[in-house]
């Protein structure tokens, strides 16, 4: 008799695989834009020609009726302020933390004419641009005898109604005894802001 | 006469009983982990100049229509059920400045940024700080689209000159519960 011995052989395999651990996995989109540096004028005043801002100021009779003489220096000055907020102030704006400010004045001359010694066709004044800005206001100033004023103020223009108000003073014919020869005498008074780093 | 029979008698008796057959068996199990993967993890949105031009009393203020409407399209998959993705928009700040802005001006841009899965949309607004809610997006392979919208200022001022930078982050989450098989 034959025994048939059947061995069953059972083989179990358990894998006990580890799960990896369930991670976060976090993508991103980068985002970059720029501010260039720049001035911005808001508020122009009553400008002429191709000017950003800037106004016109009418003196009217700059010379003394009685003497022939320039006036006096302080008439002159209330004369040029009396031209009003609306032509003398302005607003402008940079984006940079500093200011570069030139100031340029230009005398007023009667180019008509040609001044003999004992007259003037020429008359000098300083004029003066107030500034408000982020940490106290500054003034910078020109002389119309000077070359230009310029100035890098480590100081933003503050944002409130307007920032700059020009005025001028120290008004003077080159000697002080020349009598004014008749005519129109233009100068100007020339702002440039810029924006600095 | 005598004869002899001969009987052969041939039996033939073997019940050979039938081979009785036996299986063995092999059992075989793995896992595959719940798990997410960004195959396209990184895009950039650059739009050069943030403020308005010209003269005026918008000028030099935040441009909106610069970052509202851009989008990007990361990649990724999740094999689990319960995947959730969320997302943390971090501002625009003004990687050039120190401090606090001037009285005017601004140093941030806040923005709500939306990405969408699988037709499931999570979103966030940078002005709070962390990530938005998570929302469920389940197994899905494919675009995960970035995009921003509802761009401002926190004063509505000029924004001060300089390098403007943000991120979006978004994150994909695996389900938590594991699948291990039975003991043995």
């Amino acid at each position: 008799m034959k025994k048939i011995v059947m061995a069953a052989l059972a083989t179990t395999a358990a894998f006990a695989a580890t799960p990896a651990s369930a991670q976060s996995v976090t993508g991103v989109v980068n985002v970059s834009g720029t501010v260039g540096d720049k001035c911005i004028v808001t508020n122009t005043g009553a400008p002429t020609g191709g000017a950003a801002f800037g106004g016109t100021v009418s003196l009217g009779s700059l010379d003394d009726s009685t003497t022939g003489l320039l006036k006096a220096s302080g008439d002159l000055a209330t004369a040029f302020s009396s031209a009003g907020a609306g032509q003398l102030t302005y607003r402008v704006v940079c984006t940079t933390a500093k200011t570069d400010v030139t100031v340029d004045t230009d005398e007023l001359v009667n180019s008509a004419v040609t001044a003999d010694p004992g007259y003037a066709n020429t008359v000098h004044y300083d004029a003066h641009v107030a500034l408000s800005m982020v940490g106290g206001d500054e003034t910078v100033s020109n002389d119309s005898n000077d070359t230009p004023t310029n100035q890098v103020i480590a100081k933003r223009m503050a944002t409130g109604a307007t920032n700059i108000a020009v005025s001028a003073d120290d008004f003077h014919t080159p000697n002080a005894t020349d009598v004014m020869l008749a005519g129109t005498y233009t100068g100007k008074i020339t702002i440039t802001l810029a924006p600095a780093n | 006469m005598r004869s002899s029979m001969i009987l052969a008698m041939a039996v033939a008796a073997s019940a050979a009983p039938a081979l009785a057959q036996s299986t063995g068996t092999i059992d075989i199990d793995g896992t595959v982990a719940d798990r997410c993967l960004f195959t396209t993890p990184s895009e950039t949105i650059s739009v050069g100049e943030l403020s308005l031009g010209g003269t005026g009393g918008t000028a030099g203020k935040l441009d909106a229509d610069k970052l509202d409407g851009e989008a990007r399209t990361l990649v990724g998959w999740c094999n689990g059920t319960a995947a959730t993705m969320s997302v943390e928009a971090q501002p625009l700040l003004n990687s050039d400045f120190v401090g606090v802005a001037p009285a005017g001006f601004d140093t941030r841009i806040n923005y709500t940024a939306t990405a969408t899965a699988n037709s499931v949309q999570a979103s966030d607004d940078s002005t709070v700080g962390g990530a938005g809610p998570a929302a469920n997006v389940g197994l899905f392979t494919g675009n995960v689209v970035v995009a921003l919208s509802g761009s401002a200022t926190p004063t509505g001022g000029l924004l001060v000159a300089g390098d403007y930078s943000g991120q979006v982050l978004v994150t994909l989450t695996p389900n938590t519960s594991f699948n291990l098989p039975p003991e043995e």
